[in-house]
């Protein structure tokens, strides 16, 4: 009977450990890539998905424990509905009402960039958190404390411990987590990419074609297709703001070669993340536009094609709007899954 | 007799642990690497020691900090392709880390220590990382990811007074401004058997920072916070830092 019982629970640990292995993962194992996608540039080896670091994740994104006064998460100015942006807003505000440098990025399709902020100077989307949790002006808060109080939350034992099974939370934990949800922000069911997988009864509209024909020729060389962004720098012409001096990318690289070039964002979900530029100082699609074909200001590395100039009349500008529109994804935006109390 | 047959599975499920175990720790030597700061050949004392630099600036440190990565022991005349990664951060606030302590050792025959001052470029893009290399420490660039190699922070006499700072970080990994270096440090040959321990005792010359390919006189230079044509020269002035004193194996 002992005999029995001992092999019964040796089998039932074993099949538990398994059983657990696979329960704590996603049902995908691996991270879904869009049909026609490249490859994305994070290595999941060192961080593979599963549940339970994706909820943790979440919690961690929008729970302003991780600012120093905890008035700020870093949903305050990534908002879900608004494309993991700050709409409204052309500097982000953080703690004690200050205002940032710069524009918050939309967070979307994260797992293919190869390096974060508008300056490219954060390598590895792990530890891009740490800018905002550290900025004086943003939540003005430490690393050692914030662990400290995650060590001293119930709620955060229990999640830690679910995500990593045992109770020990550090930097890398929470960072890889943190990282966990954002890689998780995939847009790719627009409207847009609907045509372009011929599904059925999808087709743009005479408007959006045309628009999607003069995107084709005249932006694409920068914000390429699917990703709608090259992921380089470029100067796209924007004086220089007299107030910030933001020389983006010369910052990081040292090179004068690179002044005020600013990393390509994403055109995906571009309808809902206005303020545009990199200190937000279009509100509207139009205002965009009309910087391309009359406000370029030609310094010597401005990008070519701009330095050539951009025609675009006043219809064109509506018919690329119209397509620009397409690249908007319900599906991303209102995704219960990215949200903090929301049904699933 | 189940009773008996469940602890005959015990004993032997230990006794398989306990052999692994022991397959690890007898195939395997120690390296010990104990480092005496100094400055100017005189004992290093944090805070209240004043120091006179080549240049004759008269200083006080406050803070030094410095990572020590891919400790390696090699020969320099035999093909090794063992090639170790560690990284340890040391800290003259904690005299507990100038004591390096790396474990699994090939056992053989040794004539020169390699490592480097700063942190490899393969780790200066893996994300988020523990142990000593947790951002945490403050060894860490957020704005412009990277690990800081090393800081050396202190005060200085102006019109003879200690009224002014000075504060160096050096960091980042990307050329043409990179802050790591690698460091080889010649002994006589040791034959290193399993379970031995080599100690290696060295000197960390803390004068050679401020000295070397590139003269730093404070009062013209006195703070470098991010890459930059400055940072890599004293980076090359920090690769003479480190000189060996002495080797010996404890059996």
């Amino acid at each position: 009977m002992k005999r029995s019982a001992f092999i019964t629970i040796l089998i039932l640990l074993l099949l538990s450990l398994t059983a657990f292995q696979l329960g704590t993962s996603f049902n995908n194992n691996d991270f879904q890539i869009p049909k026609n996608w490249p490859k994305p540039n994070y290595n999941f080896k060192l961080n593979q998905l599963t549940e339970n670091k994706f909820e943790l994740g979440k919690h961690l994104f929008y729970d302003p424990i991780l600012s120093a006064d905890s008035t700020i998460s870093c949903a305050s100015c990534h908002l879900s509905f608004t494309a993991f942006t700050h709409i409204d807003h052309a500097l982000s505000h953080g703690i004690d009402g200050k205002i940032g440098n710069r524009n918050s990025l939309a967070l979307i399709n994260l797992a293919w960039n190869p390096y974060f902020m508008w300056d490219g100077g954060v390598n590895n989307l792990e530890v891009q958190p740490i800018n905002p949790i550290t900025h004086e002006k943003e939540m003005n808060e430490t690393l050692q404390h914030v662990i400290h109080k995650l060590n001293n939350s119930k709620k955060y034992k229990k999640l830690f411990h679910a995500a990593y099974n045992d109770s020990i939370i550090d930097t890398k934990r929470m960072l890889k987590a943190l990282a966990q949800f954002m890689l998780q922000l995939v847009s790719a069911e627009s409207k847009y990419d609907s045509v372009m997988r011929k599904e059925k009864n999808v087709r743009f509209t005479i408007q959006e074609q045309k628009g999607y024909d003069l995107f084709k020729k005249n932006c694409s060389v920068c914000h390429t297709e699917p990703l709608f962004t090259n992921f380089k720098f470029e100067n796209i012409g924007l004086s220089i703001d007299t107030v910030l001096r933001d020389v983006g990318r010369m910052k990081i690289s040292q090179n004068s070669s690179d002044s005020l070039k600013f990393k390509i964002p994403t055109l995906r979900n571009i309808e809902f993340s206005a303020p545009y530029f990199h200190d937000g100082r279009a509100k509207k699609l139009r205002e965009v536009l009309d910087h391309y074909t009359n406000g370029i200001n030609k310094s010597d590395n401005v990008h070519p094609v701009l330095k050539n100039g951009i025609y675009l009349s006043s219809s064109d500008k509506v018919e690329l709007i119209s397509f620009l529109k397409t690249l908007s994804d319900k599906h991303f935006l209102y995704n219960p899954k990215f949200r903090m109390n929301a049904k699933k | 007799m189940q009773c008996k047959l469940y602890n005959k599975f015990i004993v032997l499920f230990l006794l398989n642990v306990s052999f692994a175990f022991s397959q690890f720790e007898n195939t395997a030597s120690q390296l010990k690497i104990k480092l005496i700061p100094v400055f100017n050949g005189e004992k290093f004392v944090l805070h209240d020691k004043e120091f006179v630099t080549k240049q004759n600036d008269t200083i006080k440190i406050t803070n030094f900090k410095m990572y020590l990565s891919n400790i390696n022991l090699i020969h320099n005349s035999l093909n090794d392709s063992l090639r170790y990664q560690n990284n340890f951060l040391i800290d003259a606030d904690d005299t507990t880390t100038f004591i390096l302590n790396v474990k699994n050792i090939l056992p053989s025959t040794y004539n020169l220590l390699e490592f480097l001052i700063g942190v490899d470029s393969l780790t200066n893009v893996s994300g988020a990382l523990d142990g000593d290399l947790d951002p945490i420490k403050g060894m860490y660039w957020a704005w412009n990811t990277g690990y800081v190699s090393a800081k050396l922070e202190g005060i200085f006499k102006h019109n003879g007074l200690f009224t002014k700072k000075f504060e160096f970080h050096i960091g980042g990994y990307q050329k043409p401004f990179e802050s790591f270096r690698k460091i080889t440090v010649p002994f006589p040959e040791l034959k290193l058997a399993v379970n031995d321990i080599l100690l290696l005792e060295c000197y960390i010359e803390l004068s050679n920072w401020f000295y070397g390919d590139y003269s730093i006189r404070l009062a013209e230079i006195n703070t470098i916070l991010h890459p930059c044509k400055e940072s890599f020269y004293i980076a090359t002035n920090y690769s003479k830092l480190i000189n060996f004193k002495s080797s010996k194996i404890i059996k």
